[in-house]
C-alpha cells in the first residue's frame, strides 16, 4: 500500500508540474499580450487625438488665411502661420520617421503638432514597429497625402501674402485663391476622416482580438488551476482513505494478534486453576500435556508473526539454492507429526541449483507442507504427499498434493485471508497460508489451490526466477 | 448445589482446552451436572432450537471468535428463538479479547448479561448470578 501511495505521488507530481507550466506560460503570455495590446491601443488613441489637432490647425489656418485675404489684417496672417505650424509639425515628424532621422527632430515635430509629451514614445513606437502592417501602412499613406495638401495650403498662403500686403489682388483673383483654399480644405477633410476611420477600425479589431485571446487564456488558466486543484484534492482524498484503511487494518491486526497471544495464556491460567483442585494424578498429567500444547501454539503463533513482519520489511535477496535438499530438510522436520507417511517426488528437468530468495521459498514450502501433516486424514492408512517441480518459461513451479481432509468449497476462497481458520480444527493460527500468499505476492509469483473435502488438497506455486 | 443441579450449562467455544477448563470449574465449584459443550455458534444454536420447550434454566457461556458461526452471529440468531427459551437463558460472553469495539458490542446485546474474561472466575460469576 505504501509503495502504491509512493507511485501515485510520483505520477501526481509529474502531472502537477505539467499543469504548473501550462499555467505559468499562459499567465506570462496573457501579461505580455495585454501589455502590448494596451500599448498599441493607447498609441492608436494618441494618433487619433493628434489627428484632431492636425485637422483643427489646418481648418483654422484656412479660415485665418481667408480673413487675411479679405481684410489684409496682419493679425490673421500671424494666426495663419501659427495654425498651419500644427499640421506642419506632424508632417516634419512623419518625414523624420520615414527617413529614420534623429528622434529629437521627430519629437519636436510631434510637440509642434500639439501631441501630449507622454504620448510621444508610443506614437514613435507604433510607427516604427507597425509601419509595414496593413492598417498603419494605409494610415501613413493617407497622412502623407494629407501632408502634401497641407504643404500646398502653406505655399498658397506664402504665395499670396505679398500681393495681399501690397493689395495687388483683384477680387476675381481673391475669389480664386479662396476657392482653391476651400478646395484644399475639403480634400483634407476627406483625408482626415479616412485616417481616423482606419485607426478606429484598427482599434476595434485589436480590441476584439484582445477579448478573444484574453478569454481563451483565462479559460486555459482557470481550467488548469481547477484541474490542478482537483488533482491535489483527489490525491489527498485517496491518501486519506488509504491511511484510514491502513490504520483500521493495523488496529484490527493489533487486536487480533493480542487476542491470539492472550488466548493460550488464558487457557494456561484456566488449566492451572483446575489442576490445583484435581486429585487424580492421571488427569493432572493430561493437564500438563494440554499446557504444553497451549504454549506450543503460542510459540508457533509468535514465529508466524515474526516471519510475517520480516516478509513485509526485508528486501528480496536472490541467491543460489538447491531445492531438493531444502525440501528434504523441511520434510524431515515435519515427519515426527505423522509416522505413517509416504512421500512421492518428481523433480524432473529441474537444474541442480536455482537462483531465488531462499529464505522466502523455505517459508512458503514449510507452511504448505506442514499443513499437509496438520490436516492429514487419520481415517486413511497413510498420509501421501506428492511433490512435483518443474521449470516453465523462467518460472519455478512446485505442486504439493496430499490425501488429507481437504478444504470445503466455501472455505477455499478464504484460506489465504488473515486469521482465517477452518471449522474442523483449532490447529491453525490463521496466519500460515496468509503468510504464504503474501510472500509469494512479494516475490511476484502466484499460488492456486484445488481441493475436495475428504480426498485431499493440491497447492500449485509458481515463482519467477 | 441443588440449584445448580437443575441448571443446564452450555459452553460454546472452539478451543478444546477452554471447554475443558470452564466445564471443570462449573463442576467442581458450582456442582454443575448438566454441562454441554459446542464447538461453534451453529452447533449451540441447533441444540437450542431442538430444546426450545425445555423447562430448565439455561446458563450459556459464549466465546466470540469461533469458526463457522462466531459469538456475534450467534446472538443475531438467538433473537429468532422462541420466547420460552429466551426467557430461560442467561448469556455470559467469555473471551480473551481486548478490543473495545468487541466488548462494547457484546454488552449491547439485550440478552447478554455481561462479558467475562477468560479463564472464567467462579467468584465473579456467583456474584453476578446472585444479582
Amino acid at each position: 500500500m505504501i509503495r502504491h501511495l509512493f507511485k501515485s505521488a510520483i505520477s501526481g507530481q509529474r502531472s502537477v508540474i505539467t499543469l504548473f507550466l501550462v499555467i505559468a506560460v499562459s499567465s506570462a503570455l496573457l501579461i505580455l499580450i495585454n501589455y502590448f495590446t494596451i500599448k498599441t491601443l493607447s498609441a492608436v488613441r494618441a494618433y487619433t487625438s493628434g489627428e484632431s489637432h492636425y485637422s483643427k490647425g489646418q481648418k483654422d489656418a484656412a479660415r485665418n488665411l481667408i480673413h487675411f485675404i479679405e481684410t489684409s489684417d496682419e493679425k490673421f496672417w500671424k494666426e495663419f502661420q501659427e495654425d498651419i505650424a500644427v499640421p506642419l509639425g506632424d508632417s516634419i515628424a512623419r518625414a523624420g520617421l520615414m527617413a529614420h532621422s534623429n528622434e529629437e527632430l521627430i519629437r519636436q515635430g510631434l510637440m509642434q503638432g500639439f501631441n501630449h509629451p507622454d504620448d510621444l514614445s508610443n506614437l514613435i513606437w507604433l510607427f516604427r514597429n507597425f509601419r509595414e502592417i496593413s492598417f498603419m501602412k494605409k494610415a501613413i499613406h493617407i497622412w502623407e497625402q494629407a501632408d502634401g495638401l497641407v504643404a500646398r495650403q502653406r505655399n498658397l498662403g506664402y504665395q499670396v501674402y505679398p500681393q495681399v500686403k501690397e493689395k495687388t489682388l483683384s477680387s476675381i483673383e481673391k475669389l480664386e485663391v479662396i476657392t482653391q483654399m476651400n478646395q484644399l480644405t475639403s480634400e483634407l477633410t476627406i483625408k482626415e476622416r479616412a485616417f481616423a476611420n482606419v485607426l478606429g477600425e484598427a482599434a476595434r479589431t485589436i480590441s476584439s482580438y484582445l477579448f478573444y485571446v484574453n478569454f481563451f487564456l483565462t479559460v486555459v488558466i482557470v481550467s488548469s488551476a481547477g484541474y490542478y486543484a482537483s488533482v491535489i484534492i483527489r490525491g489527498l482524498h485517496e491518501k486519506n482513505q488509504a491511511l484510514g484503511r491502513t490504520n483500521h487494518e493495523l488496529d484490527k491486526f493489533v487486536y487480533s494478534v493480542s487476542h491470539d497471544l492472550r488466548a493460550p495464556i488464558t487457557s494456561l491460567k484456566g488449566l492451572i486453576s483446575i489442576a490445583r483442585e484435581e486429585k487424580d494424578q492421571k488427569e493432572v498429567n493430561r493437564y500438563w500435556d494440554l499446557m504444553m500444547d497451549s504454549l506450543n501454539k503460542q510459540d508457533h503463533f509468535i514465529k508466524d508473526i515474526i516471519s510475517h513482519s520480516r516478509n513485509k520489511r526485508t528486501e528480496i535477496v536472490k541467491e543460489e539454492i538447491e531445492l531438493i535438499p531444502m525440501l528434504n530438510e523441511i520434510l524431515e522436520q515435519l515427519q515426527f507429526m505423522e509416522e505413517r507417511t509416504e512421500v512421492e517426488t518428481d523433480y524432473a528437468t529441474l537444474p541442480q541449483k536455482i537462483k531465488t530468495d531462499g529464505v522466502r521459498l523455505k517459508i512458503i514450502l514449510s507452511n504448505i507442507l506442514s499443513n499437509a501433516f496438520k490436516y492429514a486424514d487419520r481415517a486413511k492408512p497413510f498420509l501421501k504427499i506428492k511433490i512435483k517441480t518443474c521449470l516453465q518459461q523462467q518460472n519455478l513451479v512446485i505442486e504439493i498434493s496430499d490425501n488429507g481432509i481437504g478444504i470445503n468449497k466455501e472455505d477455499q476462497p478464504l484460506i489465504f485471508d488473515m486469521f482465517f481458520v477452518t471449522s474442523h480444527s483449532n490447529k491453525g493460527t490463521g496466519l500460515g497460508l496468509y503468510i504464504v500468499k503474501e510472500t509469494i505476492d512479494r516475490m511476484g509469483g502466484r499460488i492456486g489451490v484445488e481441493s475436495t473435502a475428504g480426498e485431499g488438497s493440491k497447492f500449485t506455486v509458481s515463482i519467477p526466477l | 448445589m441443588s440449584a445448580s443441579a437443575t441448571i443446564q450449562y452450555l459452553i460454546i467455544d472452539d478451543n478444546e482446552i477452554d471447554q475443558l477448563v470452564t466445564g471443570k470449574l462449573l463442576q467442581t465449584k458450582l456442582g454443575a451436572t448438566r454441562i454441554l459443550t459446542f464447538n461453534n455458534g451453529k452447533e449451540g444454536l441447533d441444540w437450542m432450537e431442538q430444546n426450545s420447550s425445555t423447562d430448565l434454566a439455561i446458563i450459556l457461556f459464549l466465546d466470540i471468535k469461533m469458526p463457522v458461526m462466531n459469538g456475534f452471529e450467534f446472538m443475531e440468531k438467538f433473537n429468532t428463538l422462541n420466547e420460552n427459551i429466551k426467557r430461560r437463558t442467561r448469556i455470559f460472553m467469555l473471551s480473551s479479547t481486548l478490543n473495545p469495539e468487541e466488548i462494547e458490542r457484546a454488552i449491547r446485546y439485550e440478552h447478554v448479561d455481561t462479558i467475562l474474561e477468560k479463564p472464567l472466575s467462579i467468584d465473579q460469576l456467583s456474584n453476578l448470578m446472585d444479582q
